[in-house]
This record gives structure tokens, sequence and C-alpha cells, in this order.
């Protein structure tokens, strides 16, 4: 997020579009970390979220001259990597699953009941037990639930922001979200 | 983060997700990507720089063949680009009138030989023409004065003014074409320059045709009224 003193994401991004290669960078390095571990997060593999990371900023390139200051330049950027998390889950057949686990009607017992044994390491300090111990559980959570929560901690995302990054609703967010919240403190405590 | 309510956060969780952002992507992956950012808007500044002396190096070209073609045409062809008001109409011609430059060389030719003409007339004249007689001697003087060369050069004339009634308005001379368009309108003058114009009533005195000479002179003056007539003839 850009402070009072640096210039604003858009303002940047309109700098490349001029041709400021300078601006790409600032705006690089100012979302490069929220954004891999977006990735990281939403990808089964490291080397599958490094190749769409790439993807994302290379669609960010090219399509630089479209851009318009009208929206926010994160709420564009998210928006891009989540329809590339999309696509490589429709070309790889793992769409159905993706949706699957999805499903806001399934229980919180069933989504934690299916995780993988935590395994503790024996010399991690409490606050990295417990770190640990989220990461996994945030692995545990349907994609487009994992997605939302994600978007709100990764980018800093408002619900209305985050609707028009993923293009859902409000609500269908606001549900999700719930969703995600309300299993991450049941399998924290079930982890625990 | 205010219109988030209590069961869609959790201040615990928010902290402690905050403490494990600690993943960045490998450096080789950011030179890649910072690499490919630079290279795009390089690439789009140097092909910038080759199109924007495309669009002057047009214009001037444009602009240097518009002239080039606007001094050809109006060497060869100068009454197409002579500005209206000053070109009289165009005769219609018969069809199997010349045209262009074979024409053009006729005029020519024409021309040299109505300036010879008058050249001879006045040597032939001698000193009678050069020293002018009042018009009331010229009424008196002998019919001798009208030689035989004289008569033959008179006819010439004729015969060059009138074919000259059937030229186009394409085949006059740059002289003809310069004068103003009633002089080509009067009764077979069209080819006669001022000057030659007043050498021929100057000649038509001199051979004692003063009711001719009056005429002419009328004549003259309808077609070019700004001209200053010499004083012999006022």
């Amino acid at each position: 997020m850009a402070t009072p003193y640096e210039p604003a994401d858009e303002k940047l991004m309109l700098s490349y579009k001029d041709g400021d290669s300078a601006a790409f960078e600032q705006l690089y390095l100012r979302h490069k970390g929220p954004l891999y571990r977006y990735m990281l997060r939403s990808c089964d593999s490291k080397d599958i979220a490094e190749e769409l990371f790439q993807d994302v900023w290379a669609s960010i390139i090219k399509s630089r001259s479209s851009y318009k200051a009208s929206a926010l330049f994160t709420t564009w950027l998210y928006r891009i990597a989540s329809n590339r998390l999309t696509d490589h889950y429709r070309k790889s057949g793992k769409w159905d699953q993706y949706i699957d686990r999805a499903g806001e009607e399934a229980s919180d017992e069933n989504n934690c009941a299916v995780a993988a044994p935590y395994e503790q390491p024996e010399h991690q300090t409490a606050i990295n037990q417990q770190i640990q111990r989220l990461l996994f559980c945030l692995e545990q959570l349907p994609a487009l639930q994992r997605q939302v929560f994600l978007l709100r901690e990764e980018a800093g995302l408002k619900l209305e922001e985050i609707a028009n990054a993923i293009e859902a609703n409000k609500e269908a967010v606001k549900s999700r979200m719930r969703y995600a919240i309300n299993k991450l403190r049941h399998c924290m405590g079930e982890v625990s | 983060m205010n219109d988030m309510h209590d069961d869609l956060r959790d201040d615990g969780i928010s902290r402690l997700y905050q403490r494990s952002r600690i993943e960045e992507p490998p450096m080789g992956l950011d030179s890649a990507i910072l690499s490919q950012g630079r290279k795009a808007v390089k690439k789009k500044k140097n092909l910038w720089c080759r199109v924007r002396w495309v669009v002057p190096l047009t214009s001037f070209a444009l602009a240097m063949l518009t002239a080039t073609l606007f001094i050809q045409m109006r060497q060869e062809h100068p009454e197409i680009v002579a500005p209206s008001s000053v070109v009289s109409p165009a005769p219609i011609l018969p069809p199997t009138l010349q045209t262009g430059e074979g024409l053009k060389d006729d005029l020519q030719r024409d021309l040299k030989k109505r300036k010879a003409t008058v050249g001879k007339e006045q040597r032939e004249m001698g000193d009678a023409a050069a020293t002018p007689a009042p018009a009331m001697e010229l009424k008196s003087a002998p019919a001798e004065m009208e030689t035989a060369p004289a008569r033959n050069l008179m006819k010439q004339k004729q015969e060059a003014v009138g074919t000259s009634q059937f030229r186009s308005r394409e085949s006059l001379s740059e002289t003809d074409s310069a004068a103003p368009p009633q002089a080509k309108d009067m009764k077979g003058q069209t080819a006669l320059t001022p000057d030659a114009w007043i050498e021929k009533i100057r000649g038509l005195l001199k051979q004692g045709k003063k009711d001719e000479a009056v005429k002419e002179l009328k004549t003259f003056r309808t077609a070019y009224p700004d001209y200053e007539l010499p004083a012999d003839l006022k």
C-alpha cells in the first residue's frame, strides 16, 4: 500500500503506461510479496504458483495500454490473478474439484475432518507453531473461501473491492468470508 | 476494515496471519519480470522514435511533390493554373484544329514572323517614319507612298490575323495571354501586341488611310483603355 508520501498505484501505472519503467519497478516492489503469497497459497505447488505469478505480471505489462485509472490498481491486479487461477484450474482439469471444495453448504466439520494430520516440529517457538497451524488450516479451506480471506489479508481489500476483483456479488463474498473465519477458528482449536 | 462484522473477522487470526507473511518471490523471478517490464517500454520507445520521423518526413515529401507538380504544370500549361478571373472562356474550336505542342510552335512562328514584318515595315518606311508628319499632312500624302512591298506586308498581316481567329486559348503565347480579354475578341486583332498595333496604325497613317487609322485607333483604345498613346497619335 502507498504511504501518503508515495505516489498512488494508479498514478504509477499511468506513468508506466506512458513509458516510465521506474514506475513499474516501484509497483512491482510494492505488490510482489502479497501477490506471490496469494498465488502460493492458492496453488498446489510452488512451481505452479511462480509460473502463474509471472503470467500475472506479464499480463499487466501487456495490457498496460488499456489500463484506466477509474478502478483501483489492486482490484485490477487481483482480478487478473484470480482469472489466471481459474484458468489454471480449468486447464488442469481440477475445476470441478475447485468448485466442489468451495461449497458453502458443506459443514465445517467435514472440511476439517479431511485434513491431513498436523506434524508439529520439535524446536519451534509457540508463535511459529501457531503460524504453521494457521497456514495448515488455511490450506484446508475451500478455494473460494480461502481466496476471499487471502484477498483481505494479503491485498488489504474491503468486501466490495474483493467482490469487484473476483467478479462476484458482495453477499456471496460476505458469506464466503464468514465460512472461512468460522472454519479457521474451528481448525485452529481442533489442531491445538 | 470497518465494514467487517465480528463474524467476518477474527483479529487473532488476522494478527497471526500477518506474522506469517514472509515468503517472497525468488530473486531470479524478480529480475526476469522487471527486465520484461523494462523491455516492453523500451521497445515501444524505440518504435516511437522511428515512427516520430515518419509523419514530418512524409508531410515534407508530399509538400515537395505538390510544389514540383505545380511548377511543372505552370510551365507546361500556364492557362490551367492561371486565376480564372483573368482567363477568358475558351472559344469553341473546330475539331480539325491543332492543339498542344504543334499549335504552340505555329504560334511562336507567327509571332516571330509578325515581329519581322513590323521591323521590315519600319525599315522600309525609312526616314519618313522616323520623323512623323502631322496627320493633316499625311492625309494629302501621295499615293506612291503605298508601295508594293508594303501592300504585301499588309496582306500577310491580315492573313495572320485571319488565322488567329481560330486559335484556341491553349495555343496562345504568353505574350498574347497577358493581354486583356477584350483585346482578344476585337475583330481579328487578337494576336497583336499594343506596340505592334500602334505601329500598324502609324503605317496606315503613313499610307494616307486616315479613316482606317482612326477606326483602328478607336478599336485599340477599346481594347487597351489604359495604354498611354504616343504623342503622334494623341
